[in-house]
């Protein structure tokens, strides 16, 4: 099997809001390749598996190596990066199927295997998640931290904003109005820098609402699909503490 | 306005100490809907299944443990009934449902044993409320309970109480050889055993408790072995009152 051609079965939708349909693909194996060299073979000869011409195949990537998180897309019905996925390892998954290629589902689709990742970036801004130093003088050189909560701070920092985390959520999705475990976690990153803490209130208060915090349900499915390994369930918990007990002194402090 | 007539002071009545804007309702609700499933509902589970375990000790043993529940004056009982069960499962049930009806389920995909349990969090719950509403109406309801249970009427010389006025036979009678009705209690049994356990290990995180991996790795394992426990305790109660042939029945 090992030399066979290579069979890709992609769902195509030529424009937002249209109907989808699946379309196969075959072409001659090569040694290493990968979702995206095979997707770049489909652009130079567009013709779907009976020879019949068809429109190119449209999808995202950028860095090639798996940081950027443009080329996230369903493949075999896991939600991962396409620049990383390689075809001898992705072949095992399904033998004698083809390759399935699908857009994310939590997500509008743009077209074919682009989507519109606009809801995560909004929640990061609903997060406030970045730390604001800009201003009219210079504030001097930031506080150190020491060194273990800097490496955990540097694993959070990690995420591409990929979307493999919500596309597996069970809770994310367009009936609800969750953030996503990635936004959370940037509350955590953010809220754990010295100079981002002093808005930490801010951040934790825009959890504490619907779309929140208390919308996760532990499925825990984000954690075990992160392709940054990023401690997702750790740092809900976290967001979870902070605002738990944000709740109760509110009670008292007001 | 200005005017020329007599100038009335303008009294702002308040009737609402604690307005809640819609984001706070919703933390508020989702922090009650979990808190209330731990302390009381958690808690009267625990105690449900392991005073009702006694019935494996027969009748006196059954009726000396649950004694002091029904020998409560009675405003004081329903007062507990409705306090610490009926209001909190009310709500943890009806709210329950709201959250998961916005889960859309993907255990195909992503067979994860936490995304499994997941999903049987959301199935038991329904199984359950369909279950104690039965569970409820027929004990409770149009059961013993409404009957007056009276101790002193325990026949001195056998020791035992009549068919009539024992929430032992009253049981028996209901279960006894009735292997379909069994199974439905057994699935009851089993759904609240894992409902709990699952619920007090995701409880665990959502008030951030439980923060790192293994610290969450050992709630599961506690909580398991708790709610495996009642899980048992349960099994085995239900059995005794199906298997055991009802001396009553003619
Ligand atoms: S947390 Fe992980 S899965 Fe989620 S967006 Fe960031 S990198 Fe992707
Ligand atoms: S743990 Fe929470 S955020 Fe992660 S997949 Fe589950 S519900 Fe979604
Ligand atoms: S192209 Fe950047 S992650 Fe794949």
């Amino acid at each position: 099997m090992a030399n066979e051609p290579i069979k890709i079965r992609i769902k195509r939708q030529p424009g937002p809001g249209v109907a989808s349909s699946w379309v196969d693909f075959e072409m001659p194996y090569r040694a290493s390749m990968n979702v995206i060299s095979c997707l770049m073979e489909i652009q130079r000869n567009p013709v779907d598996a009976s020879g019949k011409p068809v429109d190119p195949v449209s999808w995202d990537c950028s860095c090639l190596e798996e940081v950027c998180g443009s080329c996230t897309m369903v493949i075999n019905g896991r939600v991962r990066q396409s620049c990383s996925a390689l075809v001898d390892n992705i072949r095992k998954e399904r033998p004698g199927e083809p390759i399935s290629l699908e857009p994310m589902t939590k997500f509008p689709v743009v077209r074919d295997l682009c989507v519109d990742r606009s809801r995560m970036f909004e929640s990061l801004k609903k997060v406030k998640a970045w730390i604001p130093i800009d201003g009219t003088h210079d504030l001097g050189p930031g506080p150190r931290m020491n060194e273990v909560d800097r490496a955990e701070s540097y694993k959070l920092s990690e995420c591409m904003t990929c979307g493999c985390c919500v596309e597996s959520c069970p809770n994310y999705n367009e009936d609800s109005k969750f953030i996503g475990p990635a936004a959370i976690s940037q509350v955590v990153l953010f809220n754990s820098h010295p100079t981002g803490a002093m808005n930490a209130g801010e951040r934790l208060d825009a959890i504490m609402g619907e779309g929140g915090i208390t919308d996760c349900g532990n499925a825990q499915n984000c954690v075990n699909v992160c392709p940054k390994s990023i401690p997702l369930t750790t740092s809900i918990a976290k967001a979870s503490r902070a605002t738990s007990v944000r709740m109760i002194t509110n009670l008292f402090d007001r | 306005m200005l005017g020329f007539g007599r100038q009335r002071a303008t009294v702002v009545v308040t009737t609402a100490p604690i307005r809640m804007n819609n984001d706070q309702r919703h933390f508020f609700y989702r922090k009650l809907h979990s808190l209330l499933g731990v302390l009381p509902l958690g808690g009267f589970i625990a105690e449900h299944f392991v005073s009702n375990a006694f019935i494996l000790g027969g009748q006196k043993s059954y009726e000396s443990a649950v004694g002091w529940l029904l020998n409560m004056p009675k405003p004081l009982l329903w007062t507990l009934e409705i306090l610490t069960i009926a209001a909190p499962l009310l709500f943890h049930g009806v709210y329950g449902l709201i959250i998961a009806r916005q889960a859309k389920n993907n255990t195909g995909n992503y067979s994860y044993a936490r995304n499994r349990n997941f999903m049987l969090q959301r199935l038991t719950s329904f199984y359950l409320l369909v279950f104690i509403i039965y569970h409820v109406w027929s004990t409770r309801f149009t059961g013993h309970f409404t009957t007056n249970y009276t101790p002193d009427r325990i026949d001195q010389a056998t020791g035992l109480i009549q068919s009539q006025q024992s929430i032992y036979y009253f049981m028996l009678e209901k279960l006894s050889g009735n292997w379909a009705l069994g199974a439905v209690y057994f699935l009851g049994v089993a759904s609240a055993a894992f409902h709990f356990g699952n619920g007090m290990w995701t409880f665990c995180i959502a008030w951030g408790i439980t923060v790192g991996k293994k610290a969450q790795d050992n709630a599961r394992v506690v909580f398991s072995g708790i709610g495996l426990a009642l899980f048992a305790l349960g099994t085995a109660t239900v059995w005794h009152l199906v298997s055991t042939p009802n001396p009553f029945k003619v």
